[in-house]
């Protein structure tokens, strides 16, 4: 039976991934650490975001605006009192923002339910009427939220942003909440749900006439899309132990949007494998930025070369493979026998 | 009777596609709308489906009235359709697209789904056996795997007939379904659709341009014209009348 | 005999070369991205200084590795990590704005590696940090410099402060200013907020004009500070304006056009008034190799944050121990810098002093040191 052995190849890439971890966080460098959690977290907002992107066909800008909440609702609560009563420099905090405090454990999932409370109200106007406004709402709840921050000081910090945030991830929390994410969405695309999320892409009346509920489709979708992409911003403001309102800018999104679509738009392998090319290969291919030396001669420091040749890459790559590298295959679909032809 | 369509009308802005069209369909019965292009009656489908809501009149199935409720749970009482352009899932595989009529029968939460639950592995299973069913009825099972669109036309029909009865209807809407068919296809086509309505139980409803077709398979047929009524009545006794023949100048298949 | 000394000499050059090492200092600094024309700038400078002084007292020769942040957050914390852990540098001179360089601040001072940063001037940087340091002046210094000014020496008595919400700048040096004009005696009669981005600011002089105040105090970057002098001048509002070193460039003095003739601004250094001997000897080599009189702050602050690692560098035995570095640089006094003298405290803050300079016929013109 195919599903048996479907499950033993993304079991045993779970059990290679847990693995993994505990090597590199035992022998791997500082750097290459740092980089481990990056593409971890990342992967978090990749396959979520493809939820609702790719798998549900929505077309939706949200990133940003989620994982900024996440981020500050994570900060608030594992900042100290002390530290942020030295770090209020524009006005005072509210007395409430003071006592603000919790584990970190419950900060994520606070952070997590935010998001998916304000993904529930944005999801009422949008998925109820036909028509393509997900985008345009989504860009500007990002636009909101980023405003909001730097506008209430008393809350936020404005722009100052929030620094002295103690540095509770490391990989087994990114790695391992990655994992969870990875299965969640894994689980819900191969459920009625996910069948329900691809028929309202492939073809939204041909759902309703098969008694699809084509608001709870994309409801559910956009919702788990926003819980994840608040827990990540959680995790990510536990690791660069600062945050600041001009982090979460539309690019944020857009590197987002990159890796989904390099990656296959509606595959969940292909989220993981585009965030790994994207965030591992910009590092990587920093050595573009420096001298380098061909047969003797050494070109000058050309910083920006680097993002140059990445986007040339991109092009290539959009132009062989126009539906991303995975299309929208999965890993099992990789080690499938020739396929069974339709006669 | 377990259609009756009472009086409706049909106003899109200035333009009346439908002007006060009554009919009943009774229980079992094979029922042909007919008429030339632009008549209304893919209009009378989607009003049917909940898809339109008549400007008057009133749609009553089984004795409930359902112009006015949303469409998938006009679905979830008992009618279900097929589109004249065969409008499968282009990215699922066969039994997936016959998966999706069974979902809304399927009774775990999205929260079982994600921890896969027992109740999940255990409907999953049920509604997978019965969709295996409908495969081997249609004897598309050999197919469950392969891409939907990758069939040949025929065989997408018969998928898209399966799902529809996937959801487990009383009722089925069939919008022009041998469109695109040649005589031999549109021959085993109606044997189906015969055959179906003993073995499910079926109430069938359908759009058709092949007068043929329609004379072989329909025990009554309505006949529309600019959206009124022009003739109801047994399908032989529908190609005889003067007014129908005008009304189809030039727009019968008649062999 | 001849060749036995030659033979000697040449023994003695490579044991001594042999012994020579190269030392990694780290640069972090925005060369792509919004700010690449700043950071390109900084870089220039700690270059500059680099090439004017690339070994140390004992022969050892310091390599400069520098790595593009574009600008962002997330880049300038992997940058210093990878500074720290792969090319095992000694020291960090970096980044250009306050928040990402308290991200680089937050990542070396747990790792213990000192950072120098050239010109991030918020208040809190340093706060709470035992391995950062910074040789310009603080925003509160800033202000205090442009109140002092404004009220003892010009007897203004009234202002109206525009603050720009969006920037960190801006804010901490809005702060300062109204703590030390009212601790000078001098009265805020309005503060205005506006948003980076924002074009139309005639709302804005229409009501500084309202408020009819001794002088104007826009601390904020030379795009919206040049609008709203324009703006200004068109309803006629002609108060004398001021502003903090974020309107130090030609560029603010092209856009600004006739409209900020008589604009007053802070600034760290000017060339026309070389603070120092370094000075002087920096500006003539910069000359000789840019063809270029005009020495940019940023430029000057860049080879100030490179020549006072290296001079740290050189006070200790080992140039390689990133403890005794940071401890001299705190140690640092009376240092002098190509934009001036420079002491520094135990906190990592610098004290030094600022120049106050006017547009004068399209050209910034020096016309005061203040010292601290």
């Amino acid at each position: 039976m195919t599903v048996k052995k479907d499950q033993w190849i993304n079991l045993s890439f779970v059990f290679g991934v847990i693995g993994f971890i505990g090597i590199a966080n035992s022998f791997f460098d500082e750097y290459t650490i740092r980089i481990l959690n990056n593409i971890a977290i990342f992967t978090i907002l990749a396959v979520s975001y493809n939820l609702i992107n790719g798998v549900t066909g929505q077309f939706s800008l949200e990133p940003n605006g989620f994982v900024a909440i996440g981020a500050y609702v994570t900060a608030l609560l594992l900042v100290s009192p002390e530290a942020k009563q030295y770090q209020y420099a524009i006005v005072d905090p509210y007395p409430f923002v003071l006592s603000l405090h919790a584990n970190f454990v419950v900060a994520l999932v606070l952070s997590g339910f935010f998001a998916t409370c304000l993904a529930l109200v944005l999801s009422f106007p949008v998925f109820r009427v036909r028509g393509d406004y997900l985008a345009i709402v989504t860009l500007g709840f990002g636009f909101i939220i980023k405003i909001f921050a730097i506008n209430y000081p008393e809350v936020t910090n404005g722009s100052l942003g929030l620094n002295d945030i103690p540095e509770f991830s490391n990989l087994y929390w990114t790695g391992g909440i990655a994992i969870i994410a990875v299965i969640t969405v894994l689980n819900i695309v191969n459920s009625k749900f996910g069948r329900a999320m691809k028929a309202v892409r492939d073809d939204e009346d041909a759902a309703i006439a098969m008694g699809v509920n084509t608001f709870k489709a994309k409801t559910f979708a956009f919702c788990t899309s926003a819980f994840f992409e608040g827990v990540g911003g959680g995790l990510l403001a536990a690791l660069l132990t600062s945050i600041s309102p001009d982090l979460f800018d539309f690019f944020f999104t857009f590197q987002l949007l990159i890796i989904i679509v390099l990656g296959g738009l509606g595959s969940t392998t292909g989220a993981i494998v585009g965030t790994i090319l994207v965030m591992g290969g910009s590092e990587w291919m920093r050595f573009l930025d420096e001298p380098m030396k061909f047969f003797g001669y050494t070109t000058p420091a050309m910083p920006g070369l680097r993002m140059v040749v990445f986007s040339l890459i991109l092009i290539f790559i959009m132009l062989f493979a126009r539906e991303g590298i995975m299309g929208k295959k999965e890993l099992k679909d990789l080690f499938k026998g020739r396929k069974r032809s339709a006669k | 009777m377990i259609l009756h369509v009472n009086n409706v009308t049909k106003n899109f802005g200035g333009v009346t596609a439908i002007k006060e069209t009554s009919f009943s369909v009774e229980r079992k019965e094979i029922f042909g709308l007919i008429g030339p292009n632009g008549a209304g009656k893919t209009t009378m489908f989607n009003i049917i489906t909940g898809n339109y809501e008549p400007s008057s009149g009133e749609v009553i199935f089984r004795n409930e009235m359902i112009h006015g409720l949303k469409p998938h749970l006009i679905v979830r009482r008992g009618i279900a359709r097929t589109f004249q352009n065969i409008r499968l899932f282009s990215s699922m595989s066969v039994l997936d697209n016959v998966l999706i009529g069974f979902d809304f029968q399927a009774r775990y939460s999205f929260f079982e789904a994600i921890s896969r639950f027992p109740r999940f592995i255990g409907e999953e299973k049920r509604i997978k056996k019965r969709a295996f069913e409908i495969l081997d009825y249609f004897g598309m099972s050999a197919f469950a795997h392969a891409k939907a669109v990758d069939l040949s036309y025929g065989q997408q029909r018969k998928v898209e007939i399966a799902r529809a009865l996937a959801t487990n209807p009383e009722l089925l809407l069939l919008d022009e379904p041998a469109a695109g068919m040649n005589p031999s296809e549109t021959e085993e086509l109606g044997n189906i659709i015969k055959k179906a309505r003993e073995d499910f139980d079926l109430t069938v409803l359908l759009i058709e341009h092949d007068m043929k077709f329609v004379n072989q398979l329909c025990d009554k047929v309505l006949v529309l014209d600019y959206g009124k009524t022009i003739f109801e009545g047994k399908p032989s006794d529908a190609i005889q009348d003067s007014e129908v023949i005008s009304a189809y100048l030039g727009d019968f298949h008649h062999d | 005999m001849r060749k036995l000394s030659v033979l000697a000499a040449s023994a003695l050059l490579l044991a001594s070369s042999s012994f020579a090492k190269e030392i990694n200092v780290g640069v972090v600094m925005s060369m792509s991205g919004p700010l690449a024309a700043y950071g390109q700038t900084c870089n220039e400078g700690i270059e500059f200084a680099h090439s004017l002084q690339p070994k140390l007292k004992n022969g050892d020769t310091v390599k400069l590795v520098l790595i593009d942040t574009k600008g962002d957050k997330v880049e300038s914390a992997n940058a210093t990590t990878r500074l720290i852990s792969s090319d095992k540098v000694v020291g960090i001179i970096g980044e250009l704005t306050s928040t990402n360089t308290a991200q680089v601040m937050a990542i070396a001072d747990k790792k213990e590696i000192p950072v120098i940063a050239p010109v991030a001037t918020n208040d809190k940087l340093t706060e709470g940090k035992k391995f950062a340091n910074r040789v310009c002046f603080t925003d509160s210094f800033q202000g205090a410099v442009v109140a002092n000014y404004a009220a003892k020496d010009l007897k203004l008595k009234t202002a109206v402060v525009v603050v720009d919400q969006a920037q960190v700048y801006s804010l901490g040096l809005a702060k300062a200013f109204k703590d030390a004009f009212s601790a000078a005696g001098g009265k805020i009669v309005k503060e205005i907020k506006v948003s980076s981005g924002d074009k139309d600011f005639k709302a804005v002089v229409s009501q500084i004009k309202a408020a009819n105040p001794d002088f104007m105090f826009l601390p904020m970057y030379h795009p919206e500070v040049s609008m709203i002098a324009r703006q200004a001048k068109q309803i006629g509002l002609n108060k004398p304006m001021f502003s903090g070193d974020g309107v130090a460039n030609q560029t603010f003095i092209d856009l600004g056009g006739d409209a900020v003739e008589g604009y007053m601004f802070t600034d760290f250094f000017d060339y026309g008034a070389p603070p120092t001997e370094r000075s002087k000897e920096f500006i003539k080599a910069y000359a000789a190799k840019t063809g270029k009189q005009e020495v940019n702050s940023f430029v000057a602050l860049g080879a100030d944050a490179y020549n006072l690692m290296v001079d740290a560098m050189n006070r200790c035995a080992n140039p390689e121990d990133n403890i005794c570095v940071n401890n001299e640089i705190k140690k640092t006094k009376g240092f002098e810098g190509v934009s001036g003298v420079i002491s520094m405290d135990e906190l990592g803050n610098s004290t030094r002093s600022a120049v106050i300079k006017v547009v004068q016929n399209a050209k910034a013109v020096y016309k005061a040191t203040v010292n601290p």
